[in-house]
């Protein structure tokens, strides 16, 4: 649902410490943080370490594997979530995105285990400034 | 004859809403506008942003909206997130705590009913009933594809309700569980996204099969239709896009004999009018509304049908607004055949 929209268009930056992007919720209503499974980034086809990645909503940014514990907070379906990597960023003013984000739906369980919807979005885009 | 009621629920428009093309609010006032309800139905984690909590003053700001725009509360989409953590299911307390807050909400907001989904158990919805009788609502379990009248969870809640004998516990048919083909505009949208002919035909004839097939009863069942479609999916040369097209159907298209909804009619406490297409006559040609209409008015149903368009899910041309009014006329026309017959 909504793949095309998972990366903001126009949201690349390029960080002191690698680049960041905002991502939306490919669905349709709110759901808790910890429901992200998956969400893998690659920048001109350089996958990055999961431990390279932190993932804001609400204000917090917590790494990864954080987040998937994190069942108190939702990441509502307006707003964008951030996701920042760590990474050498090859130079460039457009580079090509890849992010595939797995997220499971709490309330569809089958046989016990709820439905992980996986979509993935690629873009190419500019980088838009150089951000703090 | 007093015929059901129209409504929508906002989930319609979900494309305009995530897209941040029109807020909540402005979703409601064209509701009204636009002569879409008098009912109005809306997904708490959809539309409220913190859902169940609710900022201040947000639910006196809400009623007056609704009031302003000529609408009536027919249900709060509440929905039953076992699945809330990623280590384990929620325990039975923690689920009917986690419903709880949503039936406060409900109440807070001034809806008369509240979806609940299939994690609640006949006893969770046993344990509800008393928060329901205090807070003056009416919990509507959703029959949803893949399920269906006949399906053992949903006849355990059947015998639950015969047991406690309380029309404050009940069903919300959805007629996505009782489609005669898949929506042809699938197909279509599909076709002109450049997925092969050959592909879609073997994802409809497998539809087709499964029709005639007995209903799903246990999920080993459903989990193996998944599987059936991703095969197909993979000898055909599909990728992750056409995949979709199988597994929805699975998920969302069921099989259900569209007059079955008579066997739970009196314990029906509001409906969602499911639809995907409205073909050039006028009419929906996957959900047979003559007779989903007629059956609720025989029943003497008087209660709200949502109107629930989901076509959004690939049709990205189609105007929800339009779709929806165009349901609303369908329905109109069937209520005036039945009180003319």
């Amino acid at each position: 649902m909504f793949r095309e929209r998972i990366i903001v268009d126009g949201s690349l930056t390029v960080t002191p410490g690698g680049y960041a992007l905002a991502v939306r919720l490919p669905w349709y209503r709110a759901l808790p943080v910890s429901a992200v499974e998956q969400l893998d980034v690659a920048l001109d086809g350089v996958r990055a370490p999961a431990d390279a990645i932190s993932f804001e909503v609400n204000g917090r940014a917590r790494s990864l594997a954080a987040a998937r514990d994190d069942w108190d907070e939702s990441w509502y379906v307006l707003d964008d979530g951030v996701v920042r990597v760590a990474a050498e960023v090859p130079p460039g003013s457009a580079h090509e995105v890849e992010v595939v984000l797995g997220v499971r739906i709490p309330y569809l369980p089958v046989a016990g285990k709820p439905l992980l919807m996986t979509e993935r979005c690629v873009k190419t885009m500019s980088v838009k400034e150089t951000a703090v | 004859m007093t015929p059901p009621k129209l409504g929508v629920t906002l989930y319609s428009f979900t494309p305009y809403f995530h897209a941040r093309q029109y807020t909540f609010e402005d979703l409601i006032r064209i509701v009204g506008e636009r002569g879409l309800g008098p009912g109005l139905e809306v997904v708490g984690f959809q539309s409220i942003k913190g859902f169940p909590r609710l900022p201040d003053g947000f639910a006196a700001r809400f009623r007056r909206l609704v009031d302003d725009a000529g609408l009536e509360l027919s249900c709060l989409g509440a929905n039953a997130d076992a699945g809330l953590r990623q280590d384990r299911l929620l325990t039975e307390d923690e689920l009917v705590e986690y419903m709880l807050a949503q039936l406060e909400a409900a109440r807070t907001l001034g809806f008369p009913v509240v979806r609940v989904q299939h994690s609640v158990t006949p006893d969770l919805m046993e344990r509800l009933l008393p928060h329901a009788e205090r807070l003056d609502l009416t919990l509507g379990m959703e029959i949803h594809s893949p399920h269906s009248v006949g399906h053992p969870k949903i006849q355990a809640l059947l015998e639950r309700y015969e047991r406690l004998g309380s029309p404050r516990l009940g069903f919300i048919p959805d007629w996505g569980a009782s489609l005669t083909q898949l929506p042809p505009s699938l197909l279509r949208t599909y076709r002109d996204k450049g997925v092969p002919d050959e592909l879609l035909t073997a994802f409809r004839d497998q539809w087709n099969a499964f029709h005639a097939e007995p209903l799903i009863m246990d999920d080993a069942e459903q989990g193996a239709r998944f599987r059936r479609m991703r095969e197909i999916n993979e000898r055909l040369g599909g990728d992750d896009v056409s995949v979709r097209i199988g597994t929805n159907s699975v998920g969302l298209f069921g099989h259900m004999d569209p007059a079955d909804w008579k066997q739970i009619m009196p314990w029906v406490v509001h409906v969602h009018g499911k639809f995907y297409d409205i073909d050039a006559d006028g009419a929906e040609p996957s959900a047979p509304h003559d007779i989903l209409l007629r059956d609720l008015v025989d029943a003497g149903y008087q209660g709200y049908i949502s109107t629930e368009w989901e076509g959004w899910h690939w049709n990205e041309t189609d105007d929800p607004f339009a779709m929806v009014a165009a349901q609303h006329r369908l329905s109109e026309r069937v209520f005036a055949s039945l009180a003319a017959s």
